[in-house]
C-alpha cells in the first residue's frame, strides 16, 4: 500500500525535497545565524536561521527549475526584510540562468508586522521580479497546498503567477477573515465559522472562478506530478507576456465575474454555475472536481469594459482643482473625479502626461482597480494609435483595500494582480511610470498601483504604512508604548514617509515650499526603468540587509 | 524570550563527520524548535558539546539542563556546537528534536532535513 505524503502537514524543507527529483536539491544559501531577522530580535522575539524561506535549485523530472518554500509555521510565513530578499535574490538568479521553471510554494499571511515597511517593499520588489521573469519567457508557477494558504501581498504574487496550483485546504486571498471580523464585524464575516471561511477562499471556489488553474489533492506526490505537468504544458506552448488584447480581455473576464456573482456572499452560485449539473454529492478528490467543471467560457468582446453601475467622472471639486493648480499649474491639467477615482490629463515641460489614481483616502475594491486598469489600458491604447509614449502619473491616496467578505469571494487580490499587470504593461511599452503619494498611502491598495511607480516621490502630507501602532500593538501582541518607543530609531516598522524614504520605497520627499511643476518635471527627467530600491535602501541605511541577501543568493545559484 | 549557552562534556564526535557543514533540523513554530548542529569554533575542546539556547518560553532553566545534559551524555557530540530557536517545545520534542538534527549532521547533507 503506498503511503500519502500530506503536502500541507509539511515543512517548507520538507516540501522543497519532495517536489524536487530525489538527490537534486541545493539549498542556496542554507541557514546560518547572519540571517536571523535582526528586527525581531530587537523585539526580543524568537528568530529563524533561515527566516522563514528555502531557496533552492534542483531538477523536476530532468529539467532545472529554482524553487522557493514558505515555512508557515514560523510567523505565519510572513515576508520580512531577509525573507523577502532571499525570495527576490531567487527571482533575479532566473532571470539570467533560464531555467525551466520558477516554482513558488507559497504558505505565508503576506507581510511581516515586526518589520512591515521593509516586509511590503520586498513583496512589491517580488511582484515587479515575478513580472520580470514571466516577460522574459520563464514561466513562474504558484503552489498553495500550507496552512497559511496565500494572503496579503502574497495573495496578490501569487495571482502574478503564469499558473496557479491548489489544493482544496489551501486559501487565497487578500485580507485574512480575522481582519474583516474586527474591522467590519462579525456579521460581515465570522471568522470562526471554519466552513465559511474555507468556501469564501478555499481551493474549490478559487478554481471554479479560475484563479486557480488546477485543483490538486493534498499529497506531495500529486503537487509533484501537476507541477511536472504544467511545465511539461508550458514547455510545448509557452505563454507570451500578456500584451494590450490579452489584458483587455482579461479585463472583460473580471467584469463578467463581477456582473454574474454581483452581491454573492457564499459559494453555492458559484459553484452551481461553475460545475455540471446535478453536482455530485460528496467529491472524491480533485480530479473528480477538475471533470464536474464547466469549461470557462470567454466573455464576449463586446463587453463594456468598464464596471457597471459605477457614478460618471465629473469635474474636481474646490480642494481637487487647488491641488492639481498646485501640482500641474493653473489651467494646465484636464481631471476629472468620481468618488475615489481621479483621472485625466496634464501638461508639464516635456509635454502631455495621463494622470490616473485615487483620491478621498478610497478603499480600493474590484470596481475601482478595474476602473483604474481600464484608464491605463486606455493610455496604452490612446498613445499607440498616435506613436507616443506619454508618462503616467500613478495618484496614491488609499487607506488600502476593501475589506469584506464579498470582494474576498470575488478574489479582491486578482483584480488588484490585473491593475499591476496593466501597469506593467505601461511598462514593457516604455511608458515612464511615476508615482505621487497624495495624502494615504495604505498596504494592498499601494502595493497594486502606486508603489508600481518608477519613481515615488511622496508629498508633505503623505501617511505611508501598513498598518498603524495601535492596530500592530493588537496582531503582535507588543505594547503600544514599547512600539512607540521603537518607532522613534526602527525604520523597518514604523509608519511614515520618512522611513519608507530611508528604506528606499520612496525616492523623493517633496516640501510644501517647492514648486511643484518644477519637481514634476525633473522627476519625470530623471525616471530609471530598472528596479533599485534595494540598492537605495542600502545606500540610505534604512534596509541594510536586503540588497546584500538578494544578492548573495543569486550568487550561491551560480547567477 | 531567554538566551544562554551550555557546555557539557561529550565523547568526541567522529573525526571524519566534523568534516561535514552543518545540518539543520525542526522549525521555529509553536511548540516547536529548530536545532543547528555545526562543528564547533575555534575554542571548542574536542570533548565539550556547546549549547546555545534562545527559547520563548521562560524560567525552565533546570529543565533545559536536564534534557541538553542528556543529550550530551547519550550522544559523541564533543567538538559540536548547536544553536537551538525555541518556541515552548516539550523537553520530549526537545531531545527528539536534537536526536534527528545529530543524525541528519551524521548522515551528512546529501541525506536532506527530516
Amino acid at each position: 500500500m503506498s503511503v500519502r505524503h500530506s503536502f500541507l502537514e509539511a515543512t517548507a524543507r520538507q516540501r522543497a525535497l519532495a517536489l524536487l527529483d530525489p538527490g537534486s536539491f541545493r539549498e542556496a544559501c542554507p541557514p546560518q545565524r547572519a540571517w536571523q531577522s535582526p528586527h525581531l530580535a530587537l523585539l526580543d522575539l524568537p528568530q529563524a536561521l533561515d527566516d522563514g524561506i528555502v531557496t533552492a535549485s534542483g531538477t523536476l523530472n530532468g529539467h532545472v527549475v529554482l524553487l522557493a518554500a514558505q515555512e508557515g509555521a514560523f510567523n505565519g510565513g510572513s515576508v520580512g526584510e531577509i525573507h523577502g530578499a532571499k525570495l527576490l535574490g531567487l527571482l533575479q538568479a532566473a532571470l539570467s540562468l533560464r531555467p525551466a521553471g520558477v516554482l513558488l510554494l507559497i504558505d505565508s499571511g503576506g507581510v511581516r508586522l515586526h518589520e512591515a515597511n521593509a516586509g511590503i517593499l520586498a513583496i512589491s520588489e517580488v511582484a515587479r521580479a515575478v513580472l520580470a521573469v514571466r516577460a522574459a519567457g520563464i514561466p513562474v508557477l504558484a503552489l498553495l497546498g500550507g496552512r497559511c494558504g496565500a494572503f496579503g501581498g502574497m495573495g496578490i504574487v501569487s495571482c502574478l503567477c503564469d499558473r496557479v496550483l491548489m489544493s482544496e485546504e489551501a486559501r487565497l486571498g487578500l485580507s485574512g477573515p480575522e481582519v474583516i471580523e474586527t474591522v467590519k464585524g462579525r456579521a460581515e464575516f465570522d471568522s470562526h465559522d471554519r466552513a465559511l471561511v474555507w468556501r469564501v477562499t478555499g481551493g474549490k471556489t478559487r478554481r471554479a472562478l479560475g484563479d486557480a488553474h488546477r485543483l490538486v489533492d493534498d499529497a506531495m506526490e500529486a503537487f509533484r506530478t501537476a507541477a511536472g505537468q504544467e511545465l511539461e504544458q508550458l514547455r510545448a506552448r509557452p505563454l507570451q507576456a500578456p500584451d494590450l488584447a490579452a489584458l483587455e480581455a482579461q479585463q472583460r473576464s473580471w467584469l463578467a465575474r463581477h456582473q454574474d456573482f454581483a452581491g454573492a456572499q457564499d459559494s453555492p452560485p458559484i459553484l452551481a454555475a461553475r460545475l455540471r449539473a446535478p453536482a455530485p454529492a460528496d467529491w472524491d478528490g480533485a480530479a473528480a472536481f477538475e471533470n464536474a467543471l464547466l469549461p470557462l467560457a470567454p466573455a464576449p468582446a463586446d463587453a463594456a469594459g468598464v464596471p457597471a453601475g459605477q457614478p460618471p467622472l465629473q469635474a474636481l471639486g474646490a480642494e481637487d482643482q487647488a491641488w492639481a493648480d498646485h501640482v500641474f499649474g493653473c489651467g494646465r491639467h484636464r481631471l476629472a473625479a468620481a468618488d475615489g477615482f481621479l483621472a485625466g490629463s496634464a501638461d508639464v515641460a516635456h509635454g502631455r502626461v495621463w494622470v490616473i489614481g485615487t483620491r478621498g483616502a478610497a478603499a480600493i475594491d474590484a470596481a475601482l482597480a478595474l476602473r483604474l486598469a481600464r484608464a491605463v489600458l486606455d493610455a496604452i491604447a490612446h498613445d499607440r494609435a498616435s506613436a507616443a509614449c506619454s508618462p503616467l502619473l500613478l495618484l496614491a491616496d488609499t487607506q488600502g483595500q476593501a475589506l469584506s467578505r464579498h470582494q474576498e469571494l470575488l478574489c479582491l487580490n486578482g483584480a488588484l494582480a490585473h491593475l499591476a499587470q496593466c501597469v506593467d504593461l505601461a511598462r514593457r511599452e516604455r511608458h515612464p511610470l511615476l508615482t505621487l503619494v497624495r495624502n494615504q498611502a495604505v498596504s494592498g491598495g499601494f502595493l497594486s498601483f502606486g508603489m508600481l511607480g518608477d519613481l515615488i516621490c511622496a508629498l508633505p502630507q503623505a501617511e505611508i504604512r501598513v498598518m498603524d501602532l495601535r492596530a500592530m500593538a493588537r496582531v503582535t501582541r507588543i505594547p503600544l508604548e514599547r512600539l512607540q518607543q521603537l518607532a522613534l530609531t526602527a525604520p523597518a516598522f514604523a509608519p511614515g514617509a520618512a522611513n519608507f524614504h530611508s528604506l528606499g520605497g520612496v525616492h523623493q520627499l517633496w516640501e510644501a515650499q517647492q514648486d511643484w511643476p518644477v519637481a514634476l518635471a525633473q522627476a519625470l527627467a530623471g525616471i530609471d526603468a530598472d528596479d533599485r530600491r534595494a540598492a537605495l535602501g542600502q545606500q540610505r541605511g534604512g534596509r541594510k540587509l536586503a540588497r546584500q541577501v538578494a544578492d548573495q543568493v543569486r550568487a550561491a545559484l551560480g547567477a | 524570550m531567554e538566551h544562554f549557552t551550555l557546555v557539557f562534556p561529550s565523547r568526541p564526535a567522529p573525526p571524519q563527520a566534523l568534516q561535514a557543514a552543518a545540518a539543520l533540523c525542526g522549525v521555529v513554530g509553536s511548540g516547536n524548535l529548530e536545532v543547528l548542529v555545526e562543528p564547533g569554533g575555534a575554542s571548542a575542546a574536542q570533548d565539550c558539546c556547546q549549547l546555545e539556547v534562545h527559547t520563548a518560553a521562560e524560567g525552565f532553566r533546570e529543565t533545559w539542563q536536564a534534557v541538553l545534559g542528556e543529550f550530551c551524555a547519550l550522544h559523541a557530540a564533543g567538538g559540536l556546537s548547536l544553536l537551538l530557536n525555541d518556541v515552548g517545545a516539550t523537553p520530549a520534542v526537545v531531545a527528539l528534536r536534537l536526536a534527528q538534527a545529530y543524525e541528519a549532521w551524521l548522515a551528512g547533507p546529501a541525506a536532506g532535513a527530516p
